[in-house]
């Protein structure tokens, strides 16, 4: 399971809901159920934000908590861009010290601190274990190849050169 | 013909635009609010016109280029700048006027004319999408991924005001505090082995406020950091550290493990001194 779905299922079971659902690709379910959600659903993996909205439970939800993915084919913010436009639900971000007073019928998305979340709770092992999950697919046209293996480098200089090497690279990553 | 989403930082995207448009004989259209930045600067950045339009809340964009997705039918492609509410608005655009798209690719780190891509580091493969035929493709660029455009004032263009129609089943963007949220890949992190003293802890504060970053000492509570990263002092075992999906710059005064997996390693016995200068 991704880092940034660990860290919005941690931050759904401290809401209080009485009903969790996970949905996403089969092999990471258990771990859901084991990480706090009462259920699950699974659906194929799909490299598209509008295809993979497809799959989600008609249902009903109060809320829809996704976790931000930052590093993967396609964000957390894309899929809560086309999942609150496609359900016409609000859209919330929620970091770390936010307020946790969230309009009814809303998309949340939880930023990912990359800390760890909360860890599984083996009471809910067992119960994980015994429930049903579908094996689903993948989907998807996307061109994958090798990249390019990148090298480092070591910078060598006195305090002055080195300095302004990294204030250049730094200005560069940040636009300030 | 190219649209530039100019809001959040997205002028910084006209440069490519611009060599796109060059390369297939297009135009470049500047999209940005009544408010925003000047439209003349837009047009000596790269764009042929300057589409304005009295947007009072972000959710409004999404109506404001479905519309143009709908009605313009030489429109290639639509480039955002990836950030949370960016991609969040492409996402509802690409859900408004789904049969006119035909790639989608958020947090791209290349756009050609013809194809989209993004790498991913840590697994070391590259994604790539292709645009379809007489569709159009949203893609969102990182900031960092695109060099600078270059301001030619001898450039001209025009500008044009758009009206909004207030749609009525569009969702509302809520923001709390209403600054607009980083993404984790876009956040600069500075980051401070345990073994550093205070001094060079309050350097790596004032060296993250300076540049808008965030500073963090490093625990094994950090599992993974996924924006760019300066790390000072991390002298642990590789085995130990965080996973870097982002560039990562090192800074010890010893040879270290991270070095070995660092882009810019540097071993200097006058870290303090650098990280003054930086301020």
């Amino acid at each position: 399971m991704s880092q940034s779905s660990k860290a919005a299922l941690a931050f759904a079971s401290t809401l209080g809901f009485h009903e969790i659902v996970a949905v996403g690709f089969s092999p990471v379910l258990r771990e859901a159920l084991a990480r706090g959600a009462t259920s699950c659903k699974s659906v194929p993996l799909c490299d598209d934000p509008l295809e993979q909205s497809s799959f989600f439970p008609k249902e009903h939800f109060s809320h829809i908590l996704i976790g931000e993915n930052p590093d993967w084919v396609f964000t957390g913010s894309s899929l809560a861009g086309v999942l609150s436009e496609s359900r016409k639900m609000q859209f919330c971000f929620f970091k770390d010290g936010d307020s946790i007073d969230f309009p009814e019928r809303s998309v949340i998305l939880v930023k990912d601190s990359g800390e760890s979340p909360s860890t599984i709770d083996i009471r809910r092992i067992k119960s994980s274990f015994e429930a049903s999950v579908n094996p689903e697919g993948l989907l998807g046209n996307s061109t994958l190849s090798k990249r390019e293996v990148k090298r480092g480098e070591t910078v060598s200089g006195d305090a002055s050169e080195i300095s302004t090497i990294l204030a250049r690279r730094i200005k560069r990553m940040t636009g300030v | 013909m190219i649209v530039v989403f100019c809001e959040l930082g997205g002028e910084g995207l006209l440069g490519k635009a611009r060599e796109i448009a060059d390369s297939a004989g297009s135009k470049v259209l500047a999209l940005i609010s009544e408010e925003s930045v000047d439209a003349q600067r837009l047009i000596h950045l790269g764009a042929d016109e300057v589409l304005k339009s009295s947007v009072n809340e972000m959710s409004d964009w999404i109506e404001i280029i479905s519309d143009l997705i709908t009605n313009e039918s030489k429109l290639k492609m639509v480039l955002f700048p990836s950030n949370v509410i960016s991609n969040v608005i492409m996402g509802a655009v690409y859900s408004h006027v789904r049969s006119r798209i035909g790639c989608y690719l958020d947090q791209a780190g290349l756009v050609e004319g013809t194809a989209v891509a993004k790498s991913f580091d840590t697994t070391g493969f590259t994604l790539q999408k292709n645009p379809r035929e007489n569709t159009v493709c949203l893609v969102s660029l990182k900031f960092n991924s695109t060099p600078q455009p270059f301001e030619d004032t001898s450039r001209y263009g025009k500008t044009r005001e758009i009206p909004l129609k207030k749609a009525t089943d569009v969702f509302p963007i809520l923001l709390d505090p209403p600054e607009v949220p980083l993404s984790s890949s876009d956040e600069v992190t500075i980051l401070v082995g345990t073994s550093s003293d205070d001094h060079i802890t309050e350097l790596a504060q004032r060296i993250a406020d300076k540049f808008h970053s965030k500073m963090q000492k490093y625990t094994r509570a950090v599992e993974v950091v996924y924006g760019p990263c300066v790390a000072i002092e991390l002298n642990d075992k590789l085995r130990d550290l965080p996973e870097f999906k982002g560039d990562l710059f090192s800074l010890n005064t010893r040879k270290s493990p991270i070095n070995a997996i660092s882009d810019v390693a540097v071993i200097n016995s006058e870290i303090a001194t650098i990280l003054e200068r930086l301020i």
